[in-house]
């Protein structure tokens, strides 16, 4: 009887629950349509998968998965304790450095290893599943690292010091206490890594491992088996799915530890014999990842462009960069705005409407083969319905890659804006309400700024996978445009590797920058969130 | 200090009259009609327990939280409606909540987007003036030292020149000596901008030694809405005597009981009461004395000789008290 008083409904809910709604339903519909295509599989299709490639392909990538995971949690979890907790010359520099192989994508490491060690073992043996493994856990391992550094040096000074005062030394403190409780956010890390590692196909096809994500993109260009290829996909959404799950379960429990007030973990200083252990551990890493990768990729650049070869490739290096400049920008401006107005949107809004945000981080889940088979089916359908001018199509146009990218890293810059508007005190916003503030005038003058560091980092995170990002561009760029990563991909499909040097160069050091920048971002107090 | 027993400026219209205000969170009734009028330039603080609903009230009056009764009428506009952005009240909370991006006179402007740039600037230089932090405009909050943050926060609220501001806890995150001094500043702030004011505390000393009037809350009523004097030596209910200070409690002749303050007992040697703890409190002694029944009684006036714990004593009271309620 007492109406709640029009508090409660402010003007700019409609606005908002507009947005929420609108950006939900078209970041999740290429996943949504691509369920919907597969409620009815097709027997046929299924039955032969099964007899022929469909068991070793689930076998091989369960290895893969869990071969890369386990190795990027090991090297990360224990280079990022190393880092958190001890003190010993050059250990800033090294922190920083050792996020760096994160500009390296796994395919560009994975030729440099396979050129440099076939002269060792020789061409044949080198295409293992181990020195796979091993080449994607060097490129990969820093988003474990990176997330369990946060998680240790979020770990208060008391807790650290009661398990010393209960006998436990500086190995059990990180055994009981330290490694438990960054459990979490390792699992954060490694679930990032799995979904890198189910959406790779670059690195698996240099290694000739026929992984799940392998077959969609070889039944789509083999075949031009639509059906197979989205049978395929459902295969591979299965195991993302799983991975989620897993990573849910996981990731139980709380996520802080530390008193506001309290101080953070106490930095161990190391002896000079220990010094130099650490030292030559981490540069050793450095070295394999990053060194050797740079130093191969600067030598066969400086050779190709001096021969003057590196102009014979169609299109030339401007076209391969200014493509990607255009479709990775366009991606992320999209990204960042949508992202943006979306966490805005969102943010004090309640229960509904933050599982609603939820809901447009699904194709983050997804291996980057299935968005592009659910964006190419959800885009022939808008095709079909002929809005569009005679002879235009979203299906091939740039406009429809650009949309494919938006859906897969969507998460990237909503979670990162997110995280940011988090850490904004609601007592903070409530102030500028009373001061007269509107919801927009709010958003701008306060939650935005208060925002930026975690948005920044969401930007440059957002540079580093759309530039490296393969299969997506592969399967839906339009005709006649080459990208640095399509451009690597076909050099070393045809195990040209000085033709890749210069694109893969170019790529890596556009990476480096993001990386620094995501790097400045979390010094100035950005979190990494997944 | 203001030690009158009535309201001080009872005689004027209220610049805030809250009627009946009900507010019902997670089953319970955190408000339960809530009636509280604050006269123009006049400093209300309100105590009570925590979870009391003081907050919720705070909350209630600037618009941010809704209400399922009752109305709030501020300078004779009904507000119950309006939105927060539109009421024009000012807000200080606990954490201070400055704007950490923008510079300190920044954050004192803010308030004043709708005018004009010179009078904006002039409005918040002469606001810095008034909270003697001029020389600090050009500083990030977290440059400052926590009273001068809170300090900011109170100039920032009073910048609109609002016809009530409404402080919650605001000096709860200082510590001892430093919220005594920036809680009489902010009183004399208050007073010379002649702005009336709500201070939500936890805090009896500063509810009884800050407020013109102090209004003493529980499971979302007020219980009691009066002078300090009045609230501490006539409570109008046990609760009210007993949440405000020690008291106790002697039987009186009417076959009820005297409320009696520590001040207003004094102990002496030998008698049929036992000392049971002595407090030193610097320059007296309190002590807790118990009777054969049980019942205890708290004094601070004693012999100048201490007496120690064991002791055989008498109580007296050196006031008539109040009939208990």
């Amino acid at each position: 009887m007492f109406a709640g008083t029009g508090v409660r409904v402010r003007p700019g809910s409609f606005v908002a629950w507009t947005v929420i709604v609108g950006t939900v339903a078209l970041v999740a519909s290429p996943v949504a349509v691509l369920a919907w295509s597969l409620a009815d599989p097709s027997t046929e299709v299924w039955a032969e998968l099964w007899r022929t490639r469909l068991p070793s392909m689930i076998v091989e990538t369960v290895v893969l998965v869990a071969a890369v995971v386990a190795g990027s949690v090991v090297l990360g979890a224990s280079l990022a304790w190393l880092v958190a907790a001890h003190d010993f010359a050059g250990r800033r520099a090294i922190g920083w450095l050792l996020v760096a192989p994160l500009a390296i994508p796994g395919y560009v490491g994975g030729f440099v290893w396979l050129d440099a060690l076939s002269d060792v073992v020789g061409a044949r043996g080198v295409r293992s599943h181990w020195l796979c493994a091993l080449v994607l856990v060097l490129s990969l391992y820093p988003y474990v690292y990176l997330f369990a550094r946060a998680a240790f040096a979020d770990q208060g000074a008391d807790t650290v010091a009661a398990a010393r005062s209960l006998g436990a030394g500086p190995f059990g403190v990180f055994l009981r206490v330290a490694l438990p409780a960054a459990r979490p956010a390792i699992a954060a890390g490694a679930a990032l890594v799995a979904m890198e590692v189910l959406t790779d196909i670059g690195t698996v096809r240099l290694f000739n491992v026929s992984t799940l994500a392998d077959g969609v993109m070889r039944t789509w260009f083999g075949t031009g088996d639509a059906g197979a290829a989205s049978e395929l996909a459902t295969a591979l959404t299965g195991a993302a799915l799983l991975l989620v799950a897993a990573d849910r379960l996981l990731r139980r429990g709380a996520r802080r530890s530390r008193g506001a007030s309290e101080a953070t973990m106490p930095r161990r200083r190391l002896s000079c014999a220990e010094s130099t252990v650490a030292l030559a551990v981490s540069l050793g890493v450095l070295t394999v990842a990053l060194g050797v990768p740079l130093a191969r990729l600067v030598g066969w650049s400086t050779e190709t462009i001096r021969a003057g070869r590196a102009v014979t490739v169609s299109g030339g290096v401007a076209h391969h960069v200014a493509s990607t400049v255009l479709l990775a920008g366009s991606a992320a401006v999209v990204c960042m705005a949508a992202g943006t107005l979306l966490a805005l949107a969102v943010a004090r809004r309640g229960r509904i409407a933050h599982a609603l945000g939820r809901v447009s981080t699904v194709g983050y889940a997804m291996p980057g083969p299935v968005v592009a088979v659910g964006a190419v089916v959800a885009l022939a359908a808008v095709d079909r319905l002929g809005w569009l001018p005679d002879g235009y199509f979203l299906v091939g146009s740039a406009a429809g890659l650009v949309f494919a990218l938006v859906v897969r890293f969507f998460a990237v810059s909503y979670q990162g804006v997110e995280a940011g508007l988090e850490k904004v005190a609601p007592t903070m916003v409530e102030s500028a309400r009373v001061l007269g503030a509107g919801r927009v005038r709010s958003a701008v003058a306060i939650e935005l700024p208060a925002a930026r560091y975690g948005a920044l980092a969401a930007a440059a995170l957002l540079s580093v996978d759309l530039v490296k990002e393969l299969p997506i561009t592969l399967l839906l760029r339009p005709f006649g445009i080459d990208t640095l990563s399509t451009w690597v991909w076909q050099a070393t499909s045809e195990s040209l590797w000085a033709q890749a040097a210069v694109p893969s160069l170019v790529m890596v050091a556009t990476g480096m920058v993001a990386v620094g920048v995501l790097l400045v971002a979390l010094e100035r107090g950005a979190e990494v969130v997944s | 200090m203001s030690t009158v027993d009535a309201a001080p400026h009872s005689g004027s219209a209220p610049v805030l009259r809250a009627t009946g205000i009900r507010r019902r969170l997670g089953g319970r009734d955190v408000l339960d009609g809530v009636d509280l009028e604050v006269a123009p330039g006049e400093l209300v603080t309100l105590v009570g327990p925590s979870g009391c609903g003081k907050s919720t009230l705070l909350r209630v009056l600037a618009g941010l939280e809704p209400t399922d009764a009752g109305s709030v009428v501020l300078s004779g506009r009904d507000v119950t409606t309006v939105p927060a952005e539109q009421r024009r009240v000012g807000l200080v909370f606990q954490d201070n909540a400055l704007f950490g991006h923008l510079r300190v006179a920044r954050n004192v402007a803010f308030g004043l987007h709708h005018l004009p740039k010179a009078e904006r600037e002039a409005r918040t230089a002469a606001m810095l003036e008034v909270v003697r932090l001029g020389h600090l405009a050009r500083r990030y909050p977290h440059q400052l030292s926590g009273g001068e943050q809170q300090r900011v926060a109170l100039a920032r609220a009073l910048a609109p020149q609002p016809s009530v501001v409404l402080l919650d806890e605001p000096f709860g995150a200082l510590d001892e000596v430093l919220r005594e001094e920036i809680g009489w500043e902010v009183k004399s702030i208050l007073a010379r901008s002649g702005t009336a004011a709500v201070l939500v505390t936890h805090d009896r000393h500063e509810a009884l030694s800050l407020g013109d009037r102090v209004a003493v809350m529980d499971h979302g009523r007020i219980l009691q809405c009066a002078p300090p004097r009045t609230v501490y030596e006539r409570p109008s209910s046990r609760f009210v005597a007993d949440f405000l200070a020690v008291s106790s409690y002697v039987p009186s002749a009417s076959g009820g009981s005297t409320m009696l303050r520590p001040h207003q007992l004094r102990v002496s040697r030998g008698g049929p009461w036992t000392v049971r703890r002595v407090e030193f409190l610097g320059a007296s002694h309190r002590y807790t004395v118990q009777s054969a029944n049980g019942s205890t009684a708290v004094a601070d006036l004693g012999p100048d000789e201490p007496l120690s714990v064991g002791d055989a004593c008498d109580v007296s009271p050196v006031a008539s008290g109040v009939v208990s309620p």
